[in-house]
């Protein structure tokens, strides 16, 4: 006989915002059903319908503490976009390095804050790296405080650059706002890079950014995990993530997309956008839509709409279909995830591709794809910085318009994000948003396919169903940011 | 010293700039001003049921420091439905620790003041602890109070800076803290004396009326790009956001009075300044039409040439 049990957690902690995950097991605790649900409403779009175009500056960044600057950036790219100006090299070189930084402590912070603690469960107790994992990984534990310390100082960066995090308004639709005559500023900057680049070699990689960058093949990776010996942060992750079994959790959809990471001057990206389904193509914003069968909105039939049609109602009831404040966006009606393991393998990154190629998604790779991507952020902060010309233009004025339309896309940390704005009258008709977590956060959709986090733990076994760390794993393992995603509504 | 920290409807920022502090940063708060973090979302280590019955505990006992992050969801129709957390609607969660809670803080605007979630329309029915903008009362009643004695002691802003955050746990966890300390609307007057504008680098340009006509450009802000530096008390340009480096007005965009209780809705519209007749309606605190236009003339005819700027028109 089937006896099934469900697994609830309410609330997964660790993760941005309020998420309720619940799981059913059958009796050999395999994991057969799973819900993913956020469980909170703030109707933000809302707030943007009747204001002037330029306000969605001052409001969109604070739909997230977390990712604002990557708001402010598809923001001002939608505003961009609306306005038809062009932006000066500067623009580009600090609206990136603003952004570089905001990605690179959140995916650092993300590993040692919120994902590595899990790591000294005592349940790994008999591994062979659990002492050392422990010590340095569990809250409080070394890395864990060597990080804080770590972080503290590159955050100045963000002082430096825009002014304040969270929620600066320095990113603006025709470059940026500081006035570049200040040179001090610039070499305190740089001074400041320098020394994180440095704490992220000696603590994380064990060696320098420009020689690991040099690893290229899986045998070099191997060289580098052998001579490494567990040293440092990343070569131990490695290491204890395989022995802990983590390369064999999670899978996911294994269909990624990404629009595309750090927009350069010459209209290219840092990081490829494109989509992935066994094979690479062109990724394109119209192919998005959003469901809203398993959302607490009102649906006027079991299909769905691209963002700019897109039209919702809250309706909170207690029914057993609904179940999250999130939407499900879907690519051409498939599930697709986001995220630095989507970037990392549309850009077909030496090791990510190589690894994703030979022993498929897992928490494992999707952790170590976050770091590969944070590290060679790292590398190109430096250029960006460098670039920045003192004296030179860095923002360009633009004049209102009375309707258009604009679309803003990049890369939020947790993956792809989306502003979508529409101007009648001169002032805003609906503005869109769509975050990384509101695609891989999402519920079921109108074909009753689960999310990609949902896709990913179904399946899993669990060991104890009163502690489920493996699915502790796999949600966390995306990040997942709620508080971004369960304000994307428009009410009419 | 015993702290929970709970967040409501918030995007987390205060809780991403309060892991920027330091000197002391969040470990060494615990370990030199004996503060203890019992719960906070983004570094328990525990999750799920463990949590319902940690947060039960001080549905019971009594809790040293109880911090809320974000506006109190009452919608749809009070029962809180809008936003659930371990297990039950998040503002029967406020009500019930509130009881016990020794002193609570509200952290950021949100909280304080319910800040961009009560945004006209308001949608979800979003309070304050205990003011919904300007409006004494909020989630908890004008009356209440906390064990000790105080009101929710509130530290605006969007983000909160996490220095004034810092100053208030080191003061409460040294006993300085004083009723008297606070202000009409309980934030700590110590911090929140003087306006942004004391401390603005911009200052010269004020002091001679030479406005900025665009973002990125040298000048004042105050006049046409909507600067609400001189009209909300906020300490961002004289301490700074990290180790010195950055404030609104130093990286060159204008304050939008995220500190203020009217913020967002008495924020917009952004970047311009409402004026009649020339003149900003909204005027420094304190300070007559008629003089602010003697003193505009006169500083303007004082105005030295190392700082005149081109006389220009906000882009139509």
């Amino acid at each position: 006989m089937n006896k099934s049990k469900t697994i609830e957690i309410d609330p997964v902690t660790r993760v941005e915002g309020d998420l309720r995950f619940q799981a059913r097991c059958d009796d050999q605790g395999v994991i057969s059903h799973a819900q993913s649900s956020g469980s909170m409403f703030r109707g933000f779009e809302r707030f943007l319908v009747g204001k002037n175009p330029i306000d969605a500056l001052g409001i969109t960044p604070r739909i997230c503490g977390m990712c604002s600057a990557a708001q402010s950036y598809v923001c001002s790219n939608a505003l961009r976009d609306l306005f038809q100006i062009q932006m000066p090299a500067n623009g580009y070189h600090i609206k990136n390095v603003v952004l570089g930084v905001e990605n690179i402590q959140n995916h650092f912070t993300h590993f040692y804050l919120l994902f590595a603690p899990d790591l000294a469960h005592p349940r790994y107790e008999k591994k062979s790296t659990y002492n050392k994992v422990a010590r340095r990984f569990k809250i409080n534990g070394d890395s864990y405080k060597r990080f804080i310390h770590l972080r503290n100082d590159f955050m100045n960066l963000m002082g430096i650059f825009g002014g304040r995090w969270p929620h600066n308004l320095a990113m603006q639709p025709g470059g940026t706002s500081e006035i570049l005559n200040d040179r001090l500023r610039l070499n305190y900057g740089y001074s400041h890079y320098l020394a994180f680049k440095e704490g992220i070699e000696k603590l994380f990689l064990g060696c320098t950014i420009k020689q690991w960058l040099k690893i290229d093949t899986l045998e070099k990776l191997e060289t580098y995990l052998e001579n490494q010996k567990n040293k440092s942060d990343l070569s131990l992750f490695l290491t204890a993530g395989m022995e802990f079994g983590l390369d064999k959790l999670g899978k996911g959809p294994e269909k990624y997309i990404s629009a595309g990471a750090y927009d350069l001057t010459d209209g290219s990206f840092l990081f490829t956008p494109g989509f992935y389904d066994g094979g690479f193509k062109n990724f394109y914003h119209q192919h998005i839509t959003e469901s809203v069968k398993y959302s607490f909105f009102e649906d006027d039939a079991a299909s769905s709409y691209h963002p700019f049609q897109g039209k919702t109602q809250p309706c909170y009831v207690e029914n057993k279909e609904k179940y999250s404040w999130v939407k499900a966006p879907r690519y051409q009606d498939q599930v697709v995830e986001v995220g630095p393991l989507a970037r990392m393998i549309l850009d077909q990154d030496p090791l990510v591709y190589k690894l994703f190629k030979q022993k498929g998604a897992s928490v494992w790779l999707r952790v170590f794809a976050r770091f590969q991507e944070a590290v060679r952020t790292v590398a190109e902060l430096e250029k960006w910085i460098l670039s920045i010309q003192i004296n030179e233009p860095n923002i360009n004025h633009w004049k209102d318009v009375i309707s258009g339309e604009g679309v803003g896309l990049g890369s939020a940390a947790r993956g792809i994000l989306g502003h979508w704005i529409q101007v009648e009258k001169g002032v805003i008709s609906n503005y869109q948003v769509i975050t990384p977590t509101a695609i891989n956060g999402s519920p079921m959709d109108h074909n009753h396919l689960p999310g990609p986090m949902e896709m990913a733990t179904i399946g899993t076994n669990i060991q104890d169903e009163n502690d489920p760390l493996e699915l502790l794993h796999i949600i966390r393992s995306y990040d997942p940011c709620i508080v971004c995603s369960c304000h994307v509504v428009r009410l009419k | 010293m015993k702290l929970l920290w709970l967040q409501g409807a918030s995007c987390s920022g205060c809780s991403m700039n309060f892991l920027c502090a330091k000197r002391p940063n969040l470990i060494e708060l615990q370990e030199r001003y004996g503060i203890q973090f019992i719960f906070h979302p983004s570094i328990a280590p525990l999750s799920g049921k463990k949590v319902q019955e940690l947060l039960s505990v001080y549905t019971q006992e009594s809790i040293d420091i109880l911090v809320v992050e974000g506006g109190v969801i009452t919608g749809p129709d009070n029962t809180g439905g809008y936003h659930r957390y371990a297990g039950k609607p998040f503002m029967k969660w406020v009500t019930q620790l509130s009881l016990h809670a020794k002193y609570i803080i509200a952290v950021g605007s949100c909280s304080a003041f319910g800040g961009i979630p009560v945004l006209s329309p308001n949608v979800n029915d979003t309070k304050g602890l205990q003011f919904t903008m300007r409006l004494p009362g909020g989630f908890l009643g004008e009356p209440f109070k906390s064990r000790s004695g105080f009101p929710v002691i509130n530290i605006p802003g969007c983000p909160a800076h996490w220095m004034n955050v810092m100053t208030i746990l080191m003061d409460i966890s040294t006993g300085k803290l004083m009723l008297t300390d606070l202000d009409e609307y309980n934030r700590p007057g110590y911090i929140f004396k003087d306006y942004l504008h004391h401390g603005c680098p911009r200052n010269e340009y004020f002091e001679y009326r030479q406005e900025a006509t665009h973002v990125g450009e040298p000048g004042c802000m105050f006049e046409n790009l909507g600067c609400h530096g001189p009209l909300v008390k906020c300490n961002a340009n004289i301490h700074r956001w990290f180790d010195g480096w950055g404030s609104c007005t130093w990286a060159g965009f204008p304050c939008i009075g995220c500190v203020s209780p009217g913020f967002p809705e008495e924020s917009f519209p952004m970047f311009q300044t409402a004026k009649l007749a020339g003149i900003p309606v909204n005027l420094p605190e304190g300070v007559k039409k008629s003089a602010y236009f003697q003193n505009k003339i006169l500083a303007d005819r004082a105005c030295p040439d190392r700082l005149k700027i081109k006389k220009g028109k906000r882009h139509e």
